[in-house]
């Protein structure tokens, strides 16, 4: 048993000295991908340093150009934005990390369903991206306990990059994706039509947990006296519900303006703006920002 | 709790202290203590089943009793205790697996036939390892009748082979003579059993969480919505899901094999590299080889003894009908039928030609690697059990039609998801390369340096470890088998 128990041992001080060895190399190459995913994760950690600053899913990565935005606005905008239906535990963890290295002045946030309601597509599992920045700041790292990533992500480094090879790989080769206009990626092509295109419908509940860091995210950014602004773009089919009542009634009670677009007339039900029924393609994007810039310049003053 | 859970490892962890450091080489403690881990473990995974698995228990132990009682002064009466076994074991299996699938079928066909029924299903909950427990409690009957073993006179032993832990939600069916006999006497920490355990625990999961589940991503994405792949996507997730399928399961009786061999047991082996098998029989005796070797032995020789006037083609009823029974084994559903039939026809050629007789050696070149013409009849096996696989994966006969007629007519671009694809593939590289030098060159020894042969083992099991750290999906996914 005493054999065992040793070579059990040895294993793993291998383990551990090859982890850490191994994940030297990842994380190098980590740092300098241009996968959009991890390439943006980083401008925004560690480069961005713009005053106004987009955050949210896949339809604020796609929505808001900020070429377009900071002319109207006159001051530096960065579109924080990724894909992938990141919801509010993600956000708040990532806010948490922009602000542990600056304050931005104006905070963007485009809300969506999956950020208070509890839709079974859209869980913890989006804090997942943020592992590589464990121990970045305590709001972070409470969303990845949250998720159940912390304490392994704190025993194995090299954990922290799990199922990052191939973007790691490719985007180390290649430059790929590389996010030109400051976060922004366009979609490019328009919506295909031939089929009926329905509203997307959110009949999940109320999920209490996402409401309470959509308040987190509320609070974190009065704490650091940042203007906070809620936006809700359009969608290309929509129907009267109550979808964003939580938002509205969140907004309402912290006295956050709430600028919502989901039924934009000239938008909604205009296949030629519409990558997917969801996404604006660019040339819906570049109108768009052009329009919410000159609504935001009510809000924001230099 | 799955095996390749933290769960796991903690009760684990204190089952493998008592057993070793207090209960060392004390048969008897050491099966009271494995019984009530198994039934802690059975009872975290389905608490409320505990008294079918218990009562099921004593049934067959005392049955078992019965027969070894009759076997020589009431041959009779023994093989009525055995049929009565027989029949309760496939009673249980009917009534929780396959009942409301006869009555719909029944339905259906009524239906379709004009005459209009009512009848309603049942709402039964289905025991997790009900197919596994209850062909080791027929093949025990059936094993004293036969008299190949004295029956059980000690029940913590019967219900520890039953319920056993490691086996009992995924397999592999251990007979239980062998067993058994392990169980008879008291076990003392074995250095290298346990140090091969060990090592087996990690390679299994590397198979499970860093193969199966990676791929297994892909191709939910891709089954899951099939009406809306192309014929390319469609055929392409067919190729993976035999691999996922395998690394799945042979993943999963690495680990419970491992276990096993730290605890001191020794678990009937399940898988011998299937894809480098060159024909589906050779495939078979592969695959799944505690569920095939339990069918030959209780099924097709019985049957083949009983169509032995219809000489070879006796045999080949005998296969189907056993094929048949593997398909159906799977799951109560027409496309797993269709499946065991599907590889009980293509036995047909084999033995019509003599082939299915023949055992393939392991055929080499000069180099050590297999001939050309081998490696075609690989290729050509796998992709006949890839093609079947189709039935095995849809839900229905219709699904499994509109899949098949999209792979040959619909063609088009590839639905491609590089970040699963990419991490799944190389693990699957990994995977075969392992394989292939267990196959090709169980001899040779790569980097064969004074330091690594030294720590050869550690290096290996590190090696897994950190594999399983960078590209294994460490959420948890069930088992395939777990719903069989």
């Amino acid at each position: 048993m005493k054999k065992f128990l040793t070579r059990v041992l040895i294993i793993i001080i291998i383990t551990l000295v090859a982890d850490r060895a191994f994940s030297v190399v990842v994380k190098a190459l980590f740092k300098t991908t241009t996968t959009t995913d991890e390439y943006k994760l980083n401008a925004v950690t560690y480069r961005m340093n713009d005053p106004v600053v987009f955050m949210g899913s896949s339809r604020c990565h796609h929505h808001y150009v900020p070429s377009v935005i900071q002319d109207t606005l006159k001051t530096g905008v960065y579109n924080a934005g990724l894909w992938g239906m990141r919801n509010i535990y993600f956000q708040y963890g990532f806010l948490c990390n922009i602000l542990a290295r600056y304050t931005p002045k104006t905070i963007c946030l485009e809300v969506h369903p999956v950020d208070y309601l509890a839709t079974p597509f859209s869980q913890t599992a989006t804090v997942g991206s943020l592992t590589p920045y464990i121990n970045v700041s305590p709001g972070c790292d409470e969303m990845l306990k949250v998720a159940g990533l912390y304490y392994k992500s704190e025993l194995s480094e090299l954990y922290r990059y799990n199922s990052q090879f191939a973007n790691l790989v490719a985007g180390n080769i290649s430059a790929r994706s590389f996010a030109a206009d400051k976060g922004f990626k366009p979609l490019y092509g328009k919506l295909d039509t031939t089929f009926k295109i329905t509203p997307e419908r959110f009949p999940f509940p109320i999920d209490t947990a996402k409401v309470h860091y959509l308040q987190a995210f509320i609070d974190k950014c009065k704490e650091k006296h940042i203007q906070l602004i809620f936006l809700f773009s359009p969608f290309y089919a929509v129907e009267k519900n109550h979808i964003l009542d939580i938002p509205d009634s969140l907004a309402k009670k912290n006295n956050i303006p709430f600028i919502s677009h989901y039924n934009l007339p000239g938008f909604t039900g205009n296949a030629n703006y519409y990558y997917d029924f969801g996404h604006l393609n660019e040339t819906g994007a570049k109108k768009y920002s052009a329009i919410i810039a000159s609504e935001l310049k009510k809000y924001i003053k230099n | 709790m799955v095996v390749n859970s933290i769960n796991f490892l903690i009760f684990f962890l204190v089952v493998f202290v008592v057993y070793y450091f207090l209960l060392s080489g004390e048969a008897k403690a050491q099966n009271v203590w494995l019984l009530l881990a198994s039934y802690f473990f059975y009872g975290f995974a389905e608490w409320k089943m505990i008294p079918l698995l218990l009562t099921a228990t004593v049934v067959f132990y005392g049955l078992g009793i019965a027969i070894g009682n009759n076997n020589e002064n009431n041959k009779k009466k023994a093989s009525l205790f055995t049929t009565l076994g027989v029949v309760a074991g496939l009673g249980l299996l009917l009534y929780f697996k396959y009942l409301n699938f006869f009555i719909q079928s029944f339905s259906d066909f009524f239906n379709a036939i004009g005459l209009q029924t009512h009848w309603s299903l049942f709402s039964i909950l289905m025991p997790i390892g009900i197919s596994f427990f209850t062909f080791k409690l027929i093949s025990y009957v059936i094993e004293v009748h036969r008299e190949n073993m004295e029956p059980c006179r000690s029940f913590v032993d019967f219900a520890t082979y039953i319920a056993f832990f490691p086996t009992i939600l995924s397999g592999p069916i251990d007979r239980p003579k062998p067993f058994l006999g392990q169980l008879s006497k008291g076990r003392t920490f074995d250095y290298d059993l346990a140090s091969i355990g060990l090592k087996r625990i990690f390679w299994g999961m590397f198979m499970k969480m860093c193969v199966a589940d990676r791929l297994s991503i892909y191709g939910d994405a891709v089954f899951g919505n099939a009406i809306h792949h192309n014929g390319v996507s469609l055929g392409f997730a067919t190729l993976l899901y035999p691999i996922q399928m395998y690394a799945d399961f042979a993943g999963y009786s690495e680990m419970a094999i491992g276990v096993g061999y730290l605890l001191g047991i020794k678990i009937t082996e399940n898988f011998k590299r299937p894809f480098f098998s060159q024909n589906i029989a050779e495939y078979w005796r592969k695959w799944h080889i505690s569920l095939t070797g339990w069918l030959t032995d209780y099924v097709f020789m019985p049957l083949n003894v009983s169509f032995r006037n219809m000489e070879k083609w006796g045999s080949i009823f005998a296969i189907i009908i056993t094929f048949i029974l593997i398909g159906m084994w799977h799951g109560a559903a027409w496309t797993f039928a269709l499946f065991g039939l599907y590889h009980g026809l293509l036995y047909v050629p084999l033995m019509l030609s003599g082939a299915f007789f023949k055992k393939n050696k392991v055929k080499k070149t000069k180099s050590g690697l297999p001939p050309f013409n081998v490696v075609l009849k690989m290729i050509w096996t796998f992709l006949l059990v890839s093609f079947g696989l189709i039935l095995f994966r849809s839900t229905s006969l219709a699904e499994a039609g509109m899949v098949m007629k999209k792979i040959a007519t619909e063609w088009g671009g590839l639905f491609v998801d590089y970040k699963t694809l990419i991490n799944g593939l190389l693990c699957m590289v990994i995977m075969f390369c392992k394989d292939f030098w267990d196959e090709y060159w169980p001899d040779r020894h790569a980097f064969s340096t004074g330091i690594i042969n030294r720590y050869r083992f550690e290096l290996t099991v590190a090696g897994y470890i950190v594999l399983i750290l960078f590209f294994g999906v460490l959420d948890g996914n069930q088992f395939i088998y777990f719903k069989f």
